[in-house]
């Protein structure tokens, strides 16, 4: 009775089981497969007659079973745990692991081959997503690699890790000299060891810190960096490493300076005149008396005072793209003669000439922007020639253009300085160890003013000899309505 | 050179070094009536100079300045070399955090009051 119970539930679990039975003849021809399988391929138990399993196999995994399968199960009389993908009707063929052993008869020649067929779905979408995650990973990887900000990794204490192409970029040292060394050995923070031991301490609490630095790049030069330091938590929580993000931030740092540079400058520029105009003043009111040099300082001061406004609110415009021309028909030779006039009256150290044509050059162009420029060139030309000499004016006709030129024979510019010389805030060390007063706009200003006129200015110099500073204004500009 | 340095008689030199002519008068206006001699000097290698020459109680310079400038003038007169007693006092229009340590005496801020500058001359002469 139990060898009965027996064999009945053996043919329960053969029919139940959560895997495909299969077997089949040698040539393929199934013989019996269970519920499960005749489910899978859609098929009825009656419709089996003559089915070959091969039959059943997608193209690629017939010919793999012929080629493959087959004579390595005639071989070694199993096969195991391979991938084929199931035909079934009107459904998406189903990926299966198929194992399987050979049975021969007693002549010892094969009989009969017993498969076990399991279900490969979830194996396939697990391959699946391990691919995507692998794809997802070398994309990260490739970012890092790729990016211009050096990311690093680090053991808790510091020690680097990884230093990737970015860091290498940033800082010229390779990652075979970097690896095992400190990052914080690279590090100038602005507290010294001390900021050294706070940042490891934030780090071991679990916050991140964001800090600026100086970098020390393998030739020795200083990078100004911004340092992103990350703490990552191992599985107790404790530091277990970090990751760090430098990135160059020398433009702004340069920026920055500058601005610094021009504030203080500008203040300087601006309390100087003050502190006459006041001491003048002071003095006045204490005495009681009127003093012909005390109103003429405060006078001259205040114009000094007003000019520098001026010019800060011209930088403004000029910057906001709001520098607009009025406009009008305009003698450059009458206005370049009361320019030379005016300088003349300024200055004693200096023979002030005009060459040009005897009669009118006529423009449209707007006469008190143009006056400003003549203004600035020849103050320039009186300042930066301190002692003395000729300023020669000269007004050309060109034909298509008017060409304007301002020359002095003071010191001259030296040739690495002529490309910034039209630059905002620009000015030479020569003019600065001078001491001569100005904020470094005046080139600035006139430069945006003559292009806004569709005109160019440039300058010549010769070491020991002198400069000449030249604008070309168009008679007509195309597009501009009269 | 016909200075005497410390003859009683002698009256109180002061030497005011700017590159700014007009505020170096100004000082000058300011001083004269204290009883005082005013040495001008328009930049750092004069005020050196005159101090060289003139043996002032008190110099008063701008810190900007062409050659020479004022933190340098009062270091070198501050070196403990020479006329150590001299009080040297800056007059700037930059904010004193920008100024490195040169052991002046005093700082004056630009534009100035009169009595201040007037307050610091008595101060250091003594009067």
């Amino acid at each position: 009775v139990e060898d009965e119970l027996l064999q009945g539930s053996l043919a329960a679990l053969y029919e139940r089981a959560p895997c495909g039975y299969l077997f089949t003849r040698p040539d393929g021809t199934i013989v019996r497969a269970n519920a499960l399988f005749l489910q899978w391929v859609g098929l009825a138990r009656d419709d089996l007659g003559g089915c070959r399993f091969q039959d059943l196999l997608t193209l690629p995994g017939k010919l793999f079973y012929e080629n493959q399968y087959a004579p390595l199960l005639r071989l070694q009389g199993f096969v195991n745990a391979v991938a084929f993908d199931l035909v079934r009707a009107g459904r998406e063929p189903l990926p299966v692991l198929i194992t399987s052993i050979r049975q021969d008869d007693d002549a010892g020649q094969p009989a009969l081959v017993a498969s076990i067929v399991l279900d490969a779905t979830d194996r396939r979408s697990y391959e699946r997503e391990l691919l995507l995650a692998r794809q997802r990973a070398e994309q990260l990887a490739a970012i890092v690699t790729e990016s211009s900000d050096a990311i690093l990794s680090l053991a808790p204490d510091g020690t680097l890790q990884t230093w990737n192409a970015g860091a290498t970029r940033l800082l010229g040292y390779a990652a075979e000299a970097m690896v095992g060394r400190k990052l914080w050995d690279l590090l100038e923070l602005p507290g010294g060891d001390a900021a050294d031991e706070a940042i490891e301490a934030t780090l071991r609490a679990g916050r991140a810190v964001q800090m600026e630095a100086v970098a020390t790049g393998a030739d020795g030069r200083r990078v100004d960096v911004s340092a992103g330091l990350t703490p990552h938590p191992g599985p107790l929580g404790e530091l277990a490493a970090i990751s760090a993000i430098l990135r160059d931030i020398g433009e702004r740092k340069a920026l920055e300076r500058q601005q610094r540079d021009f504030l203080s400058m500008v203040t300087h520029e601006l309390r100087n005149p003050l502190a006459s105009i006041r001491g003048y003043a002071q003095i006045m009111q204490r005495r009681g008396e009127y003093l012909e040099r005390g109103i003429e300082v405060i006078l001259t001061q205040s114009r000094r005072l007003e000019r520098l406004i001026g010019d800060l609110l011209d930088v403004s415009r000029v910057e906001a793209g709001q520098l607009h021309l009025r406009r009008e028909e305009t003698d450059l030779v009458a206005l370049a003669l009361s320019a030379a006039d005016q300088a003349r009256a300024l200055t004693r150290a200096h023979a002030v000439r005009f060459e040009g044509p005897g009669g009118p050059l006529l423009g449209r162009w707007d006469r008190d922007r143009l006056e400003q420029v003549f203004q600035n060139l020849l103050a320039n030309a009186m300042k930066y020639s301190p002692d003395g000499g000729a300023i020669v004016v000269r007004v050309e006709n060109q034909g298509c253009e008017a060409r304007v030129s301002v020359t002095d024979q003071g010191p001259g510019i030296p040739p690495e300085a002529l490309p910034a010389l039209f630059g905002r805030f620009f000015r030479t060390a020569e003019a600065r160890a001078s001491g001569a007063e100005g904020l470094g706009l005046g080139l600035y200003i006139s430069r945006s003013l003559i292009e806004a006129h569709g005109g160019r200015i440039w300058a010549d110099s010769t070491l020991g000899q002198g400069s000449t500073f030249t604008f070309a204004l168009p008679y007509t500009v195309l597009g501009e309505a009269s | 050179v016909t200075a005497v340095p410390f003859a009683a008689d002698a009256t109180p030199v002061v030497v005011v070094a700017d590159d700014e002519i007009h505020v170096v008068d100004v000082l000058g206006l300011l001083l004269e009536p204290l009883g005082v001699r005013v040495v001008k000097a328009y930049n750092g290698e004069q005020a050196l100079a005159a101090a060289r020459e003139h043996r002032p109680q008190l110099v008063l310079t701008n810190v900007r300045m062409p050659k020479v400038g004022g933190i340098e003038v009062c270091r070198r007169l501050k070196d403990g070399q020479g006329n150590d007693s001299v009080a040297v006092v800056l007059i700037t229009s930059l904010p004193h955090e920008d100024l490195p340590a040169c052991g002046a005496d005093d700082i004056i801020q630009k534009p100035f009051d009169s009595a201040r500058v007037e307050e610091c001359a008595r101060r250091f002469l003594g009067r």
